[in-house]
């Protein structure tokens, strides 16, 4: 619930999506002190904060107690990663780090159309929650991406292990497999 | 897909040896199993070229075959480090930046001989194949095969093989309108002669230190995995299912191939689960590779391929339990 009212807050969740979450943020006052927090922790890194030096203090304690609210996607992924065993394991890894040439143009294209990417990237150079976040993710040197496009490098590498590029010699097949756009970490 | 490819190759070779045992056969079906058969044959090393959208990277690559079999060594040029080891039927992919290694079975998928005349029938199914010219390439005259999609469920294909061997030397994928999905040429290559053993070592020494990972999830029958595609998608027949564990407490995915002798389409199917963001679902598109995603009986399912974004939004819609 959480992951879709920062998917709401930042836009996107589409607004027939989105009402079912309004409904809930009515009734459930945790949700609704969830929200508030959200827009707060907004405004500070935004530096529209208006709030009291002790305000930002106490915003920043729970960030750093609750890093999903910066970046529900990288939590959660994180945590998948912990709970993930085999073949998405695999994935995961050999997506962050080597990228499949159609993974990482799937990657290049998912992640720079993303905007809640850039902002989080954002976040992570502005706010004192990085270390939070480089905690959660120490080997990940890509962008931080969210855990659909995480799946779809899976898939995609999946796939390429199980198609070849069309009556290409023997090793030619993998090129797709081991090519990158993403291997630049500073992307 | 490789084993689709060598399955059409296995067919094209006994066609070819039926048809005409010459060197340079005339028909463009006897072509297409040289081409794959080359790859098998032929000692080779070189550089090639690999560009999808606006990417490309350069890579190395040298092949032997001898009595002990096949070995192979690719490294991209650019960018980050990265090489590919093939001894035998085990393909490994070493990353030494990440200190990891990547193990791959190679050896079932690529065994000659190999089933299918109805690959080979719904290749000619889907395309309309031609000889094209014959020009040069990286040096070397070359014959041009023309696969025209029949629909447009599919890209069109160019294949430039080496005249006296067979070797593909080019390979390009266009869109309906032309456009170049992506292509792969070698700059530079010698074919035949010897293949010296600092070509094919690796250059990138691991130790247990290192992460290692198998690759490969467990075949399965079609049947076992209670799902199919209903309508089937016309010229794609399923050649594989697997099931590949997502961790614990998330059950496991399916993986169908569908292919039509040369393009593929993968199916995943896994339970649909709390933290799969429903805002994803639909069509994602990249140079090469097109991506579908629904949410259907209870199930997250994505279909993707180097295929055009209607074919694997067609085949994901069209899969349902029960089906074969």
């Amino acid at each position: 619930m959480k992951d879709r009212l920062s998917a709401f807050l930042d836009g996107d969740l589409d607004g027939q999506a989105g009402t079912p979450l309004l409904d809930r943020l009515r009734k459930d006052p945790a949700l609704k002190k969830d929200w508030e927090a959200y827009h707060l922790i907004g405004d500070v890194l935004r530096g529209e904060s208006a709030g009291s030096r002790d305000f930002v203090d106490r915003v920043m304690a729970k960030i750093d107690g609750e890093p999903v609210l910066f970046a529900p996607g990288v939590a959660s992924a994180a945590a998948a990663g912990r709970s993930r065993g085999g073949w998405q394991a695999l994935m995961a890894v050999a997506a962050s780090v080597m990228g499949v040439a159609a993974v990482g143009i799937v990657a290049a294209s998912l992640y720079s159309g993303e905007p809640r990417v850039a902002q989080m990237a954002e976040m992570k150079r502005s706010a004192p929650a990085t270390p939070v976040l480089a905690q959660a993710q120490p080997r990940d040197r890509l962008p931080m991406r969210n855990v659909a496009a995480d799946r779809n490098i899976e898939y995609v590498f999946a796939h390429q292990g199980l198609s070849g590029s069309g009556a290409m010699p023997g090793a030619v097949q993998y090129v797709r497999a081991v090519s990158s756009v993403v291997q630049d970490p500073a992307r | 897909m490789r084993k689709v490819l060598v399955a059409v190759a296995g067919c094209c070779l006994l066609l070819a040896s039926s048809i005409a045992r010459a060197d340079m056969p005339g028909d463009p079906l006897s072509w297409l199993g040289r081409i794959a058969s080359a790859a098998e044959r032929v000692n080779f090393t070189g550089t090639f070229m690999y560009q999808s959208g606006a990417h490309s990277e350069t890579s190395r690559i040298a092949h032997r075959v001898d009595e002990h079999g096949q070995f192979e060594r690719l490294e991209v040029l650019d960018g980050s480090p990265r090489e590919v080891i093939r001894v035998g039927s085990e393909v490994r992919c070493v990353l030494p930046d990440e200190r990891t290694v990547i193990i791959d079975r190679a050896n079932s998928r690529r065994v000659f001989p190999v089933r299918l005349p109805e690959t080979f029938g719904s290749l000619a199914e889907s395309y309309r194949i031609s000889k094209g010219r014959v020009s040069r390439v990286a040096g070397y005259e070359a014959q041009a095969i023309l696969l025209e999609p029949r629909d447009n469920l599919r890209y069109g294909r160019t294949l430039w093989a080496e005249r006296q061997t067979g070797l593909l030397l080019k390979s390009r994928i266009v869109d309906e309108d032309g456009g170049v999905v992506e292509q792969i040429t070698f700059n530079d290559v010698r074919i035949g002669g010897e293949i010296g053993e600092e070509l094919l070592t690796p250059r990138f020494e691991y130790n247990d230190s290192w992460r290692v990972v198998h690759a490969g999830g467990n075949e399965i029958g079609r049947e076992e995995t209670g799902w199919g595609a209903t309508p089937p998608l016309p010229g794609f027949a399923p050649v594989s299912a697997m099931k590949r564990p997502l961790g614990q407490d998330r059950g496991e995915a399916i993986h169908l191939v569908f292919s039509d002798g040369l393009a593929s389409i993968s199916v995943f199917i896994e339970p649909l689960s709390a933290e799969a963001p429903q805002d994803q679902l639909g069509e994602q598109s990249n140079g090469a590779i097109n991506i579908y995603k629904r949410a259907a009986h209870g199930h997250l399912i994505t279909a993707l391929g180097e295929v055009p974004a209607r074919a694997v939004r067609r085949l994901g819609d069209a899969v349902q339990p029960g089906a074969h």
